[in-house]
C-alpha cells in the first residue's frame, strides 16, 4: 500500500520543493541580480527608461518592474510582496509601509503637479476645474484611495467646485485611457500623464492657487534579497542622470 | 505484485493524497476570509450606506441581467439545440465566448462596440441618447454579456436530450410547431432552465472586470459589491471582508442548492 | 371518412411499398413481423415521415401526394395516433393530457377539462383525473392515451401495438375494452400488432406485412383457411408446404414428393397439414399412410395435453402430439424417428 502511494506523493512533493528552494523567484534569473520594483501607476513611462538605462550601466542586474495603484501596491507589500523598492505617488501609502516596519528612510525623488485632461476634438468647449461639476459631462477621477483621487479632490475643494462625478477609476492609467478613447470627457491626472499621452489628449493646466503638488517618496524594502542592487537603483533614480528622464517625462524636480 | 484486498469502502490512496491536497487548496482561502471577519461589527458593517448601496445594486442588475438572459438565452439555445444551419458550430463558440475570455477583454469589447465611441454607442448616443458606459444598465449589459453563455449552454443541453417523440406525438394532437415549443418542449425543458437561470444570476453577481471596464466605479450607481471590495480593500479592510462573506454565503447557497443538477444535465 | 393509402418510401435498409385501406367504423390490423415496416407505414399515414410515391387520402381529402407537391402538415391531419410506449406528456395531469388535443383544437380551457373528464368517466378513471403520469399503472396509462387519442374526434385512429405494454392478466381485460370503443368509433381504424390473437379479436380485416410489402389480405378466417406465407402459417399454427402440383402430387424443390387425395392444381400450390394430423414413429410405419418420412427432431416443446414437436429433414414439420407419446418414444432434440399423414389430411391450393 505504501508503494502505491509513493507516485503521487512524489509529483506533488516536487514542485512544492522546487518553489521553497527556489526561495520563490520562479521567474528571473538567480534572485541575487534581479530587483523587484513596486511603482505608481503615473511612473509607468518613466520607470521603464530609468530601469532600462539603469541595466544599461550595471551588467548582470535585472529591473523587474510592476506597476499599479499606490495604495493596492503598498496593501500587498504589507502583506509579504517580495518587492526590493517601492515608489509611491504620495507620501500616505509610503507611512503605510514605513509604519508596518518594513523600510525606513524614504526620500522624495520627483514631484507632480495635478492637470486636467480633455479628449481631442471634443464638440463641447472645456476651460477648467468649474467644468467638472457640469451633469451633461462624462465626468472621471480616480477612486479616493489613490492618491491621484485624492489630490483631485483637494484641488476642487481648494477651487470651490462640487463635481458631478461619474465614474471613480481604479488607477490613474485607467483614467488616462478612458479620456483619451473618448468614453470620458474630464479627468484629472498628473502632468507627467498627459506629457505620457501626447496627442491623445489635451491637457488644461489648473491655476497654481488651486492646484496641488504630489511628492513621490522611494525606498528600498527590507526584503529586499540583494540590498546592494535595489540601493544602487535608488541612488540611480535620486542622481541627476535620474533625475533629467524623470523631468523628460514630465515630472518636477523633488 | 501481491494485491492485499482493502475493504471495499475506503478510496485508494494513491486517489486520496491528492485529493486531500486539493480539497486544503479550495478551502484554506476561505477559512482565511473567516478568521479575518471582525465578528463583532458585522452587523454595523453591512448597515454601512456603501455597503448597502453596493448590495441593493449587486441584486437589481443581477437580477436584471438574469431576466434578459432568459429572454435572450432561450431562444439562443433553441436555435443552437434545434435549428440545423451551416456555421452552427461558429455561432455557438461566439456566443459562448464570454465564458471562456478574460471578463476585462469583453468588458473592452463592449466599450469598442457600445461605448460613445462605439460601433452602435455612436449612433445610440447621437440618435436617440442613450449612453450605456457609466450608467446602472450598463452595469447590467455588461453582466448579461458574461452571464448568458452560461444560461445558453445548460439550456442547450437540456434541449438535446429532451425526448423528441413527446413533441411528435404533440403534433399528431393538432399542436402547431409553436404550441408544441409552449406546451411541450419548454415545460419539459424546465428543470435545464431554471438551473440555467440560476448558474447566470451567480455569474451576474460575481462579475467584476467586464462591468468596471465597461460601467466604470460609480456608489450607488455603478459599484456593485465585487467593485465596493476591490475599492474597500484599500481603504477599509473590514467593509471588504464583510462584503466578501456575503458574497461567498449566496454563492455557496446556491451551488449546494443546485446540488449534482448542474452536472447531470447533459 | 374512409382512409386509403398507397405508400412507398425507403427508411435506412427498408423499403416500404404497400396500400392499405379502411372505411368508416371498419379496423383493420396490420400484422407482421419485426421489421416489416408496420411503424413506418403508421408514421406515413400520420404524416410524422413523409412519403415518396404514392398518395395518402382521408375520404376525398388529400393529405400526401409527392407528384402533385401536396403535403399537409401533422397537425393539421384529422388522424389521431396512440403510440405503443403511450407518450402521455409528463407534465400534465391525465384530464390535461387528455384536454391537450382539445385544445389546440381551439376548444377553451373549461370546455376542454368536462370533455376530457367525460372521457374519464367514461373509461371509469375519474379517481385518477389530476394524477400525472408516473403515478398510473399500465392499464390506467394506456386507456389514458386512447383517450387523448380519440377526444379531438379524428376521422382516422391510428394504433401502435395498443396492447404491448401491458402484462398478460391486464391485457386480456383492456382487450375487451378496447373492442367496445373501436365499435363506438365512426372513423377508420388502423391497428398494428405482432399478436395474431389481438388482430383477429380485435379487426374485421387483416393484412399482413413482410419485408415491406404486403403479403396477404383478409378476414382472420380467410387466412386461417389459406395462409400465404411461412409466417403466417407459423402464426396460424398450421404446417405450410409450397411446391408445384402435378395430379395427385405436390412437388417439393427438394425432389420430395407429398400424396395428394385430389387432383393438385397445375403450377405453384400451397400444401397445408395440420399438426395434429401428422403421426411420429420409432419405427418405419405400415399401413395407409402414403407420406412418410425419415425425419430428426430438432425442438419439442409445450404445455398440458399439446406438445409440439418441431421436425426437420427432407422437410420442416410440425407434429402435436400427446405427453404420453413423448415419454414412450423418448422424443427428444437429436432423436431419430418416422413421421407420416394421411393424403386426405392434405390441404392444396394455388399460391
Amino acid at each position: 500500500m505504501i508503494r502505491a502511494a509513493v507516485w503521487p506523493v512524489a509529483l506533488t512533493l516536487v514542485p512544492a520543493l522546487v518553489v521553497a528552494c527556489g526561495g520563490g523567484d520562479l521567474g528571473g534569473e538567480d534572485g541575487a541580480d534581479t530587483v523587484l520594483v513596486l511603482a505608481a501607476a503615473s511612473l509607468t513611462d518613466a520607470f521603464t527608461d530609468l530601469a532600462a538605462a539603469f541595466e544599461s550601466a550595471n551588467d548582470g542586474v535585472t529591473v523587474e518592474l510592476a506597476f499599479g495603484g499606490s495604495s493596492t501596491l503598498a496593501a500587498q507589500i504589507v502583506e509579504g510582496a517580495p518587492a526590493a523598492v517601492f515608489a509611491s505617488a504620495s507620501s500616505a501609502e509610503m507611512e503605510q509601509v514605513v509604519e508596518a516596519g518594513l523600510a525606513d528612510d524614504p526620500s522624495t525623488f520627483a514631484t507632480n503637479r495635478l492637470e486636467i485632461v480633455t479628449t481631442p476634438g471634443r464638440r463641447v468647449t472645456v476651460s477648467g476645474l468649474g467644468d467638472f461639476a457640469r451633469e451633461e459631462l462624462l465626468v472621471g477621477l480616480c477612486a479616493e484611495a489613490v492618491p491621484c483621487g485624492a489630490l483631485a479632490r483637494r484641488a476642487l475643494d481648494a477651487a470651490g467646485v462640487v463635481p458631478s462625478i461619474d465614474t471613480n477609476e481604479p488607477d490613474v492609467r485607467a483614467l488616462l485611457a478612458k479620456v483619451a478613447a473618448g468614453e470620458l470627457d474630464l479627468g484629472i491626472v498628473y502632468h507627467s500623464d498627459v506629457v505620457a499621452a501626447g496627442d491623445g489628449v489635451v491637457g488644461i493646466e489648473i491655476p497654481a492657487n488651486h492646484n496641488v503638488i504630489a511628492t513621490y517618496p522611494i525606498v528600498t524594502l527590507g526584503a529586499a534579497s540583494d540590498r546592494v542592487a535595489a540601493r544602487a537603483f535608488v541612488d540611480f533614480v535620486l542622481s541627476a542622470d535620474g533625475g533629467e528622464i524623470l523631468q523628460r517625462h514630465g515630472f518636477g524636480a523633488p | 505484485m501481491t494485491a492485499r484486498r482493502v475493504a471495499p469502502r475506503r478510496p485508494p490512496l494513491p486517489v486520496l493524497i491528492p485529493a486531500a491536497i486539493g480539497v486544503a487548496l479550495m478551502t484554506v482561502p476561505f477559512v482565511g476570509l473567516l478568521s479575518r471577519t471582525p465578528w463583532g461589527e458585522l452587523g454595523s458593517l453591512l448597515a454601512d450606506p456603501f455597503v448597502a448601496a453596493a448590495l441593493r445594486l449587486s441584486v437589481v442588475t443581477s437580477l436584471a441581467a438574469t431576466a434578459i438572459s432568459l429572454l435572450i438565452g432561450v431562444p439562443m439555445a433553441w436555435l443552437l439545440a434545434r435549428a440545423r444551419f451551416r456555421g452552427r458550430a461558429l455561432l455557438r463558440g461566439i456566443i459562448l465566448l464570454p465564458m471562456v475570455l478574460p471578463p476585462v477583454v469583453g468588458g473592452a469589447a463592449l466599450l469598442f462596440a457600445l461605448g460613445r465611441r462605439g460601433l452602435v454607442g455612436q449612433w445610440l448616443d447621437r440618435q436617440l441618447g442613450i449612453l450605456l458606459p457609466f450608467s446602472t444598465w450598463g452595469v447590467i449589459v455588461a453582466a448579461t454579456f458574461i452571464a448568458v453563455p452560461f444560461l445558453v449552454i445548460t439550456v442547450e443541453a437540456g434541449l438535446r436530450s429532451a425526448d423528441l417523440r413527446f413533441e411528435e406525438a404533440a403534433a399528431t394532437l393538432g399542436a402547431s410547431p409553436l404550441t408544441v415549443l409552449r406546451r411541450v418542449t419548454l415545460p419539459m425543458a424546465w428543470p435545464s432552465i431554471a438551473a440555467g437561470a440560476v448558474l447566470a444570476w451567480a455569474r451576474a453577481l460575481g462579475e467584476f472586470g467586464a462591468t468596471i471596464t465597461f460601467a466604470g466605479n460609480l456608489e450607488g450607481r455603478t459599484q456593485t459589491m465585487p467593485l465596493a471590495v476591490f475599492q474597500a480593500l484599500e481603504s477599509d479592510r473590514d467593509a471588504a471582508i464583510a462584503i466578501s462573506l456575503v458574497m461567498v454565503a449566496v454563492s455557496l447557497a446556491v451551488l449546494v442548492a443546485l446540488r449534482d443538477r448542474w452536472f447531470r444535465v447533459g | 371518412m374512409s382512409l386509403s393509402a398507397d405508400i412507398g418510401l425507403r427508411r435506412g435498409s427498408l423499403g416500404l411499398d404497400a396500400v392499405l385501406t379502411a372505411g368508416d367504423g371498419e379496423v383493420v390490423a396490420l400484422l407482421g413481423p419485426n421489421g416489416a415496416g408496420k411503424t413506418s407505414l403508421l408514421r406515413a399515414i400520420a404524416g410524422l415521415d413523409p412519403i415518396e410515391r404514392g398518395m395518402v387520402r382521408v375520404g376525398d381529402r388529400v393529405m400526401d401526394d409527392p407528384a402533385a407537391g401536396v403535403f399537409v402538415p401533422v397537425e393539421e391531419r384529422p388522424i389521431g395516433l396512440m403510440f405503443q410506449e403511450y407518450l402521455l406528456f409528463p407534465h400534465l395531469s391525465a384530464v390535461d393530457n387528455i384536454a391537450f388535443g382539445l385544445r389546440c383544437r381551439g376548444m377553451g380551457r373549461r370546455a376542454a377539462a368536462a370533455t376530457a373528464m367525460a372521457w374519464l368517466d367514461r373509461f371509469g378513471l375519474a379517481s385518477v383525473a389530476t394524477d400525472h403520469p408516473r403515478s398510473l399503472s399500465g392499464g390506467q396509462a394506456q386507456r389514458v392515451a386512447l383517450a387523448r387519442a380519440l377526444a379531438p374526434q379524428p376521422l382516422v385512429l391510428l394504433l401502435d401495438e395498443p396492447l404491448a405494454a401491458l402484462d398478460v392478466g391486464t391485457r386480456r381485460q383492456v382487450r375487451a375494452e378496447l373492442v367496445a370503443q373501436l365499435g363506438e368509433f365512426s372513423g377508420a381504424g388502423v391497428l398494428v400488432t405482432h399478436d395474431p390473437v389481438e388482430a383477429m379479436a380485435l379487426a374485421d380485416r387483416i393484412v399482413i406485412l413482410e419485408d415491406g410489402s404486403v403479403v396477404q389480405e383478409g378476414t382472420a378466417a380467410e387466412i386461417r383457411r389459406h395462409p400465404r406465407s411461412d409466417y403466417v402459417a407459423r402464426l396460424v399454427g398450421i404446417n405450410l408446404l409450397r411446391g408445384r402440383g402435378r395430379h395427385l402430387h405436390v412437388l417439393l424443390p427438394n425432389g420430395a414428393e407429398v400424396h395428394l387425395a385430389e387432383e393438385a392444381p397445375s403450377g405453384e400450390v400451397f400444401a397445408v397439414v395440420r399438426p395434429q394430423s401428422v403421426a411420429i414413429h420409432r419405427h418405419r410405419p405400415e399401413g395407409t399412410p402414403r407420406n412418410v418420412w425419415r425425419l430428426t427432431v430438432v425442438h419439442v416443446e409445450g404445455e398440458a395435453e399439446r406438445i409440439r414437436v418441431e421436425l426437420d429433414g427432407s422437410l420442416s414439420l410440425v407434429a402435436e402430439v400427446t405427453p404420453s407419446a413423448v415419454a414412450d418414444l423418448h422424443l427428444s432434440p437429436g432423436s431419430e424417428v418416422w413421421a407420416s399423414f394421411k393424403a386426405t389430411d392434405v390441404t392444396v391450393y394455388p399460391v
